[in-house]
C-alpha cells in the first residue's frame, strides 16, 4: 500500500504541471532516457520534464523520506512523541548560517550560492553546541540534551533575529522566503549536494531500528541486555541531525512531515521502530512529494511555499491522529 | 505593510542580463516579441506608456497601472515572489512561451529556469540614478521596436523633473531636514545612496537616515523611534500607506517639528515604489512639499 502511494507520488511530480504533457509521452521519454524507444517531447517539454520536475521530484523524495526518518529516530531516542528533526538546534543553525550568507556578513561572502553550505555548516555548529552544551556528548542522558537543544536553539534564533534587525528590507524578505521552504529552486546540482548524506544517514537510521526497540523499555534495561546504548544514541543523533541539515540547507525549513509521518505510521503498523522508520521513509517521501505537487500547481503560474502545504494539512492530521490515539486508550 | 512588501520586491540583487540575441549590433529588433510577460510594475508602466501595451500577455499582481494592466494582473494572477517556471512559460495564448518575460526579482531562480526552457529573460534592478531609470526605459524601448516612444518617454520625462527640481530656490540657512517612511514596526527609511534618496537631495532635503547607514542594510535602515524623536525632522515623507493622522498620533511625534508644522507628506505607496514613467508625479508630489515647508513659518519660527 505504502509503495503504491509512493508511486502514485512520483507518477503525479512527473506528469501533472501547469503544462499539459501527455502520460505516454513522458513515460516514453523515461524509456528512451533508458534506452527502449524514442522520446517524442519537443525541446521545451524535455526540459519541463527533466530540468523542472524531475530534480525537483527527486529532491522532494529525499526531502520528505530524511526528514520522516529523522523525526521517527528522534521520537525513539529520546523517547518523546513530540520530537522533531530540528529537536537539537538544526532548524534555527541553519536559519542563521542562511541568514547570515544572504546578508553578506563581512563582505566574505559574495553569493547567495553558498547559501546552502553555510545553512549546513550553521546546523552542524548548532547540533555540535547541543551535544557539547547537554552533558559532553557521550556522557548525556536525553533529556539533557533536549533542553540543551531548546536554549541552543533559542540563542541561535535571536542571533539570527539580531541579524535582520541590522538587515535590509531586501534582505529581510529573501531570508523570510528561505525559512518557509521551497522545493521551486530544485536543480540536480543542489540533489548532488543532499543525495550522498541523506542516502548515507536514511541507511544508519533504518539500521538502528531494532536498536531503538530495545531502547524504548528503557536505558537501564537495554543495558543489561549488553545494548551499546549511549554509542547507539551517538550513531543515531548524529545521522538525523546531518541528513536533516543537509536537506534543509537545500530546501529552506519545511515543517511537520519530521513529525507527523512516524506518528501516523505508527498508528498503522505498531510501535516497533524496526517497522516505523523504512515505513516512514517511504510515507515521508509519498507525502512531501504530494504536497509539492499541489504547491507548485494550485495557483500556477505561482507558488506556494511548501511549508505552508505541510503545515496546512500537518496541523489537522496531527491532530486527529492525537484524537484517535485518545479513543484507542 | 502590503506596500511595504512590495517596494521590497522591488529591491533587487541579483545580476542585470541583456538577451543581446534578440537586437542587432545597430540596436534595431530583429523580430518584435508578440507575447511579453512582466513580473515588474515598474516595467509594466513603461511598456504601455512606450506603445508596447498590446504586446504585454501577463503581467504579475502588483501590477496595477495603468488600468489595462490591472485588468491583465487579475487575470494572470502571478505572485512575483513565487512565479512558476512552468506556469509562465505556458502563459501565453495557445500555452505558447513568452517572447520576453521582464523580471526585477529573481524569485525561485526564475530566470536560470526561463532561460532554461528557452525563453528570453530580462531583470530590470532598481536603480540608483535618474539616469539608470531611463536607461531601463530605453532598453525596454528596444526590446519591442518602439525606440523613439521610449526616447520621446524619456526626454519628457528629464524636462519635467528638472523643471521641478529647479524651481525650488536656494535655502542655504533652512536645514530641511527630511525623515522618509517606507515601512513601519520598525520604521524603515532610505538613505541619499537610494533611488529616491538621491532625488529627494536634489531637492536639497537633507536625510535623517544618511547618519545611521551601515554597509549591511544596502540603503534601507531600520531606524528606532528613539531616533527618529531626536532627529526631530522638519519634514516627514510616508510611502507605507499611513495617513497623516496616523503618524501624528504616534508616541512622542506630536513634539516633532514636522508635526507642529503639518508638514507631513502622504505618497501614493504605488507611485513611490516605482521609478518607470510615473517618476514625474512623485518629485513633483515632493517638489510641491518641499516648497510648502520651505514657506512654512511654524518650522523657521
Amino acid at each position: 500500500m505504502t509503495f503504491i502511494c509512493l508511486l502514485l507520488a512520483v507518477f503525479c511530480g512527473l506528469v501533472v504541471g501547469p503544462t499539459s504533457i501527455g502520460t505516454s509521452r513522458i513515460f516514453g521519454s523515461l524509456f528512451a532516457h533508458l534506452g527502449i524507444g524514442h522520446s517524442t517531447l519537443d525541446t521545451m517539454q524535455t526540459t519541463i520534464v527533466w530540468q523542472l520536475r524531475a530534480p525537483r521530484l527527486v529532491l522532494g523524495l529525499l526531502a520528505g523520506a530524511m526528514l520522516a526518518v529523522a523525526g521517527g529516530t528522534y521520537q525513539g531516542v529520546f523517547r518523546n512523541p513530540l520530537a522533531d528533526p530540528y529537536l537539537l538546534g538544526v532548524a534555527a543553525g541553519a536559519g542563521l548560517g542562511a541568514t547570515f550568507a544572504i546578508m553578506d556578513v563581512g563582505h566574505a561572502i559574495s553569493t547567495p550560492t553558498w547559501t546552502p553550505l553555510i545553512a549546513f555548516a550553521g546546523a552542524m555548529l548548532a547540533v555540535g553546541c547541543t551535544w557539547l552544551i547537554g552533558g559532553r556528548g557521550m556522557s548525556s542522558n536525553a533529556s539533557t540534551l533536549v533542553l540543551a537543544g531548546v536554549a541552543v536553539a533559542a540563542l541561535l534564533t535571536s542571533a539570527q533575529t539580531f541579524l535582520q534587525q541590522q538587515a535590509s528590507a531586501n534582505s529581510i524578505a529573501r531570508v523570510y522566503i528561505w525559512l518557509l521552504g521551497s522545493l521551486a529552486s530544485a536543480s540536480w546540482s543542489s540533489v548532488n549536494l543532499a543525495l550522498p548524506y541523506v542516502l548515507v544517514c536514511i541507511t544508519i537510521c533504518v539500521l538502528c531500528g531494532q536498536a531503538l526497540d530495545v531502547m524504548s523499555v528503557g536505558e537501564d534495561e537495554a543495558r543489561s541486555l549488553g545494548l551499546p546504548v549511549r554509542r547507539v544514541r551517538t550513531l543515531v543523533i548524529v545521522a538525523s541531525s546531518l541528513g536533516t541539515a543537509a536537506i534543509v540547507s537545500v530546501v529552506g525549513l519545511i515543517g511537520f512531515v519530521g513529525i507527523i509521518v512516524p506518528h501516523i505510521v505508527r498508528l498503522v503498523v505498531g510501535t516497533s521502530y524496526r517497522r516505523i522508520l523504512p515505513i516512514s521513509v517511504v510515507v515521508g517521501a509519498a507525502f512531501l512529494v504530494f504536497a509539492d505537487t499541489i504547491a507548485r500547481t494550485a495557483v500556477s503560474p505561482s507558488e506556494l511555499p511548501l511549508g505552508v502545504i505541510t503545515a496546512l494539512v500537518g496541523a489537522p492530521v496531527f491532530v486527529l491522529v492525537l484524537s484517535l490515539r485518545r479513543i484507542q486508550q | 505593510m502590503k506596500h511595504f512588501s512590495r517596494f521590497v520586491v522591488a529591491l533587487t540583487i541579483s545580476a542585470l542580463t541583456f538577451p543581446l540575441a534578440s537586437i542587432t549590433t545597430a540596436g534595431a529588433v530583429t523580430q518584435s516579441p508578440s507575447c511579453i510577460v512582466s513580473l515588474s510594475p515598474t516595467a509594466t508602466a513603461s511598456l504601455y506608456a512606450i506603445g508596447a501595451g498590446s504586446q504585454v500577455g501577463a503581467v504579475d499582481q502588483d501590477s496595477t497601472y495603468p488600468a489595462a494592466a490591472a485588468v491583465l494582473a487579475t487575470k494572470s494572477k502571478i505572485n512575483p515572489l513565487s512565479p512558476s517556471a512552468e506556469g509562465i512559460a505556458t502563459i501565453c495564448a495557445g500555452n505558447t512561451k513568452p517572447s520576453l518575460v521582464v523580471i526585477s526579482y529573481n524569485a525561485n531562480n526564475i530566470e536560470q529556469k526561463l532561460t532554461a526552457l528557452g525563453v528570453k529573460v530580462v531583470t530590470q534592478l532598481a536603480p540608483t540614478s535618474l539616469s539608470g531609470a531611463l536607461a531601463q526605459i530605453k532598453q525596454l524601448g528596444s526590446l519591442t521596436g518602439h525606440v523613439s516612444q521610449a526616447s520621446k518617454l524619456t526626454a519628457s520625462m528629464t524636462k519635467a523633473i528638472n523643471a521641478d527640481v529647479a524651481s525650488i530656490a536656494k535655502h542655504p540657512t533652512k536645514k530641511l531636514t527630511v525623515f522618509y517612511e517606507i515601512g513601519t514596526k520598525p520604521y524603515y527609511s532610505l538613505t541619499s545612496a537610494t533611488f529616491i534618496g538621491s532625488i529627494l537631495k536634489s531637492l536639497g532635503l537633507v536625510n535623517i537616515a544618511d547618519a545611521v547607514a551601515t554597509s549591511a542594510d544596502a540603503g534601507y535602515p531600520s531606524l528606532t523611534p528613539e531616533y527618529v524623536l531626536s532627529s526631530n525632522p522638519k519634514m516627514i515623507i510616508t510611502a507605507d500607506a499611513q495617513s497623516a493622522s496616523d503618524v501624528s498620533a504616534r508616541s512622542g511625534f506630536e513634539n516633532l517639528s514636522a508635526v507642529k508644522a503639518k508638514t507631513i507628506v502622504v505618497l501614493n505607496p504605488n507611485l513611490a515604489s516605482e521609478w518607470g514613467p510615473q517618476l514625474p508625479q512623485l518629485v513633483h508630489a515632493i517638489t510641491t512639499a518641499v516648497k510648502a515647508a520651505l514657506a512654512n513659518n511654524t518650522l523657521w519660527k
